[in-house]
């Protein structure tokens, strides 16, 4: 009993150590994932926008042949057409909502309340994808492929609004992500230690931070209108999420980090 | 009767005169120093090696000064003189920071979407 009492303190001991690295490193394994999915997808995304060109320019063909022709050879060759580009224009979709949805999950600075209600409409997008690709799967033939072309319409417009909310919510965090880390930036500024500076640098100094500060504060006010109008947007359901003010911001924070180099 | 004939023969072909006609006193015809070579005398021969060397050696001075020209149209003594000292630039403390600020920024233009909807054509039917 003490033998056994004594082995497993003896492997407890051994293994505890272990854990805390092994922890760290799932973290960072983690994170090097989220860059590789998103490497994978964007190269994934690419190479079938590619091949969907093609194959439209090949319904393209096909479509002036049939429309020539009008055999049953040329209508077999549109139905062929017809359906490999639908199912490789579903198959980009599918990838690029993919890709949307990794990017707002690698993204930071991103409200969460948008964030998760983006995460939710991008499952949803995919989702309705999958319904789409699954009707294809089964449309051999021109009618099945009219009726598919008619479901798509509806399913298009919905895509399209919530790319455009992603793409919106995406830039408001990176301008939100810059305007933490310039904070987090002039505070560190402002705490060194100024004793070796004389009274008049020490006093100019402290002028540039404070019109630094000033800008920064200018930002802020301009993310919080910006997030309130997105809010909005929701709210009323829009299909259209143009934020022009997004270039102000951005403006704004140019120059606060202009100031910021001019202070270092 | 039979007057005394002369012992030079009387030359009536003027060509055969011509080659038989011994000159100064060497013994050789007109003909057959029309038909030997020529040869060059030695003070023209060291002419021509002057010149050709005097060729060559313009020639090798062109090709040095070409490569001069070539390297920069500066001359030994103008790189010999000191190049102004560079100044030296201390990077900030900060640098890395603000060069990442500097890149995100660039990465945020709102003007330049990050992740366009795909160019599709959603009108496709049969």
């Amino acid at each position: 009993m003490p033998i056994k009492t004594f082995v497993i303190f003896t492997l407890l001991l051994l293994a505890l150590p272990g854990v805390t690295p092994i922890r760290a490193q799932d973290v960072v394994t983690q994170r090097q994932d989220l860059s590789q999915d998103l490497f994978d997808l964007e190269r994934s995304y690419r190479g079938q926008l590619d091949e969907y060109r093609r194959y439209e320019r090949e319904y393209q063909l096909a479509y002036e042949q049939n429309t020539k022709l009008q055999t049953l050879s040329s209508l077999e060759t549109l139905v062929q057409a017809t359906h490999r580009v639908m199912t490789t224009r579903a198959l980009v979709l599918h990838t690029y909502f993919r890709l949307m949805r990794i990017t707002v999950l690698d993204a930071e600075g991103i409200n969460t309340q948008h964030k998760d209600r983006l995460l939710s409409s991008l499952d949803e997008a995919v989702a309705r994808i999958e319904t789409h690709q699954q009707l294809l799967e089964k449309s051999q033939n021109r009618t099945a492929l009219q009726q598919a072309a008619v479901e798509f319409e509806p399913l298009h417009e919905n895509l399209l609004i919530i790319s455009n909310y992603g793409q919106t919510v995406i830039q408001v965090g990176r301008l939100q992500n810059i305007y933490d880390n310039a904070n987090v930036l002039l505070s560190r500024i402002e705490a060194e230690d100024a004793s070796q500076l004389s009274a008049a640098e020490v006093s100019q100094r402290q002028r540039a931070i404070n019109e630094t500060k000033t800008s920064l504060q200018g930002v802020q006010s301009q993310l919080q209108q910006a997030n309130t109008e997105l809010e909005e947007l929701v709210q009323r359901q829009a299909d259209f999420y143009d934020l022009f003010y997004l270039t102000d911001v951005y403006d704004t924070l140019s120059k606060s980090i202009a100031f910021l180099t001019e202070l270092r | 009767m039979n007057e005394a004939q002369p012992t030079s023969p009387i030359h009536t072909d003027q060509t055969l005169f011509a080659a038989q006609e011994p000159y100064l006193d060497s013994g050789r015809s007109a003909l057959e120093r029309a038909e030997a070579p020529a040869s060059v005398p030695v003070y023209k021969q060291k002419k021509v090696i002057l010149a050709v060397g005097g060729v060559l050696a313009l020639l090798v001075v062109l090709l040095v000064a070409s490569a001069l020209m070539m390297n920069g149209g500066t001359s030994p003594m103008t790189r010999l003189e000191p190049s102004p000292t560079p100044q030296v630039q201390t990077p900030g403390k900060y640098a890395t920071e603000l060069k990442q600020l500097n890149d995100d920024l660039q990465k945020a233009d709102p003007t330049q979407k990050e992740l366009p909807f795909p160019p599709i054509n959603p009108e496709i039917d049969i």
